[in-house]
């Protein structure tokens, strides 16, 4: 009887893993004219807001799933970094004064190009979204990864 | 009172609850009742009050992603006494955090843990280790910033775990990310898993207590304990009676103080949070900064574990039958030392985030941001797509929206093509600058319809005419006398070589001045600046003839009317 309840019972328990249970549609979403966007100018932050987000049996359009931090360089080239952090997933902001990124939770560092900064306990740089320019709009691809590892393991 | 004796009587005979009563009440306490020993039924009372006041929230907690931040804000906010209820619970998780420390650290001073009641004390920490959990899920539950963003680095730090740690995390967080299954898995743990685990718990815990009795103090010999016997009840329960109102009465003063507990804004995965965990979890939180690469993952899972596996293992490594902690020394201080670095770690901890600005910075926008989210939350009401969702509700908010879609790209920014419309358009100072130098970069003079020349009335005049256009807004606090001056100006002076102001005359070599800035000239406006009666064919800007449905336009035209009311940012 045991064995009929608990291995049902684990199963059900153990669903979610492993499984997209929250999820936001691989297709670029816009997020700003590109021309908003300044050259050669600190790094701002954009809140991404997808349509179709799936979270369980939910499915929400405009929704806020999270934010990058967005740049041109003087070439006009656009980059986009993930707000979260790599080590345990709070939010960094840029802080203009040191021209840096710094988590705010346990002090990780990343350089204005998103590498690694010898000072604080990330594994790795914060994690690029890729980036693509369609008719002066930008887009980007939204994607989280697994948290204080060096790779880079998308979730 | 024969009626009750006799309704006692009547019951006694048929369950013989005085024997039971009796015997729970009758309990001998060798040495005397002490204060000392009142901190177990304080952390009893704390369980009820914890039990009660957790399902009087629960009849109002709705356990999903959309729901639950609104229906904590609800009990907050709207229910009578809501906030007491929840202060309590919130504030009580704290002070069980306390009182277990306090019994612990008691039961460690006074050996208590020496055989035959190792078990209890492993039962104890056990116990210990279920409050945090609680705490730790309760944390999650109101689905605010601080709760979202400092679960997830607890949830983080058990994907470092090796080799199975994103099955874990994933097991913990059930699925690949923070949503719904979130909220329900930590909510069952929360009000059926833990308390259920802990009522066991406390029962064995009182069985084995009762078992063995309490540990008398070390400082009395044999003879002098059986001199100095006293029953628990009255003489140790009226101590424990005394120490839970006063523990009760401190609750409900910190819960006045403070009215209730703290919420924060709905959780947004898209802004920036200084996450902080409970103030009972710095520690933890303050340890992490320090160790980093393989040595943190050794901290941060490792900690926990040798912490909790001292403390399980005490009993069976200070074995000696003396209670005296002048001969336990070296484990008392390792259990000291302990606590004085959990204290510095806590202290230091505040103390950072004091000195940061930055941090106090973003502390203050995070709790105007909630104090504005719970206003529009209890006005307006919660929009079923979730906590977040609420700052839609604030009026002009959509209005903000669809000029930053539509209408920013031209009239705000660094690559302007019209007038720049920001805070403070159309204000008295909006139409005075214009009007000193229509052609200047922040108006036309991005535009080609830059061929107007500036005013030259000054003094009275000069604000008489910015009156008169002011007026044609029907801002309700126009001057009439003042803009009839103006309106005299304007048909003798050079004004009326171009414009008229009557709405009605067409094809002048300005546009028609009537009405400007009012509701029904703007509307009329977006739809077809190239409209005669104003720009004709000179007209840049896009008709958005049709693109706008009745309320989204007038969404729109509210929110360029409510900028004439707000100040134009320096710079």
């Amino acid at each position: 009887m045991g064995a009929v309840m608990a291995v049902p019972l684990v199963r059900y328990l153990l669903y979610p893993v492993g499984r997209k249970i929250v999820s936001t549609p691989d297709a670029p979403i816009d997020i700003a004219a590109a021309a908003d966007i300044v050259a050669g100018a600190d790094p701002v932050r954009l809140p991404i807001i997808a349509s179709g987000v799936r979270d369980a049996w939910n499915r929400s359009d405009n929704v806020a799933v999270g934010s990058c931090w967005v740049s041109k360089d003087q070439q006009g080239a656009i980059t986009a970094f993930s707000s979260v952090c790599p080590h345990l997933g709070c939010s960094v902001s840029f802080i203009e004064k040191s021209s840096d990124f710094r988590c705010p939770c346990h002090n990780s560092a990343f350089d204005k190009n998103g590498a690694k900064k010898d000072d604080g306990p990330a594994k790795r740089g914060l994690d690029p979204l890729q980036v693509t320019v369609e008719e002066g709009r930008v887009k980007v691809t939204y994607q989280r990864f697994r948290n204080d590892i060096a790779e880079r393991e998308p979730v | 009172m024969l009626g009750l004796e006799r309704i006692g009587d009547w019951f006694d005979e048929r369950t013989g609850y005085r024997e039971g009563l009796k015997k729970a009440l009758d309990e001998d306490v060798l040495g005397g009742a002490r204060f000392a020993y009142v901190f177990g039924s304080v952390l009893s009372f704390l369980l009820v009050l914890q039990m009660t006041t957790g399902v009087f929230l629960a009849m109002y907690y709705s356990p999903s992603a959309t729901d639950a931040w609104a229906s904590v804000a609800f009990v907050q906010d709207q229910v009578s006494a809501g906030w007491f209820v929840r202060g309590l619970h919130s504030h009580g998780a704290s002070a069980m955090v306390i009182v277990a420390g306090l019994h612990l650290l008691q039961v460690a001073i006074f050996g208590a843990y020496k055989k035959p009641r190792e078990l209890n004390w492993i039962i104890g920490v056990l116990m210990l280790g279920l409050i945090l959990a609680f705490a730790l899920t309760g944390y999650l539950l109101p689905w605010d910033q601080t709760g979202y963003w400092a679960t997830q680095v607890a949830t983080g730090i058990a994907g470092t775990s090796p080799v199975i740690g994103e099955q874990v995390q994933q097991a913990m967080q059930a699925g690949n990310g923070y949503g719904n299954l979130t909220i329900t898995r930590f909510f069952a743990l929360h009000v059926f898993v833990l308390p259920a685990a802990l009522i066991g718990m406390v029962i064995l815990h009182l069985k084995l207590f009762r078992k063995h009795h309490q540990t008398p103090p070390w400082w009395l010999d044999k003879r002098q304990l059986k001199a100095r016997v006293q029953p628990f009840w009255p003489d140790q329960m009226f101590r424990d009676m005394v120490a839970m109102a006063l523990v009760f009465a401190a609750l409900v003063a910190v819960n006045l103080y403070t009215h209730g507990a703290p919420l924060d804004a709905p959780a947004d995965p898209s802004t920036a949070f200084d996450a902080r965990p409970e103030w009972y979890f710095r520690f933890l939180f303050q340890g992490l900064k320090y160790f980093h690469g393989i040595l943190e993952v050794i901290v941060a899972l490792g900690a926990p574990v040798i912490v909790g596996g001292v403390l399980l293992a005490l009993p069976f490594l200070d074995r000696g039958p003396d209670l005296s902690p002048k001969k336990r020394l070296p484990y008392l201080a390792v259990l000291g030392v302990g606590v004085a670095m959990v204290g510095a770690l806590t202290v230091v901890s505040f103390m950072e985030d004091k000195n940061n600005p930055e941090f106090q910075k973003a502390h203050k926008a995070a709790r105007e941001s909630a104090k504005k989210a719970r206003a529009l939350a209890s006005t307006y009401g919660v929009p079923p797509q979730g906590g977040a969702a609420v700052f839609t509700m604030e009026p002009g908010y959509r209005g903000n929206q669809l000029f930053k879609r539509d209408c920013a790209g031209c009239h705000a920014g660094g690559e302007r093509k019209g007038p720049e419309i920001i805070e403070g358009y159309n204000s008295r100072q909006w139409i005075g600058d214009f009007l000193r130098n229509p052609s200047a970069n922040r108006f036309f003079g991005v535009t080609k319809l830059d061929d107007m020349e500036p005013v030259s009335e000054t003094g009275e005049d000069f604000d008489a005419l910015v009156e008169l256009v002011y007026a044609q807004s029907g801002a309700p606090d126009a001057k009439p006398q003042l803009a009839a001056k103006g309106q005299a100006l304007f048909d003798d002076g050079s004004c009326s070589d171009c414009h008229s102001i009557d709405w009605e005359t067409e094809e002048e070599l300005g546009p028609n001045l009537g009405r400007r800035g009012s509701a029904s000239m703007l509307k009329e406006f977006i739809v077809n600046p190239g409209h005669l009666r104003w720009y004709g064919d000179k007209n840049e800007m896009p008709a958005s003839k049709g693109e706008y449905s009745k309320a989204d336009l007038q969404e729109l035209v509210n929110y360029l009317i409510g900028l004439r009311e707000k100040q134009r940012p320096k710079g």
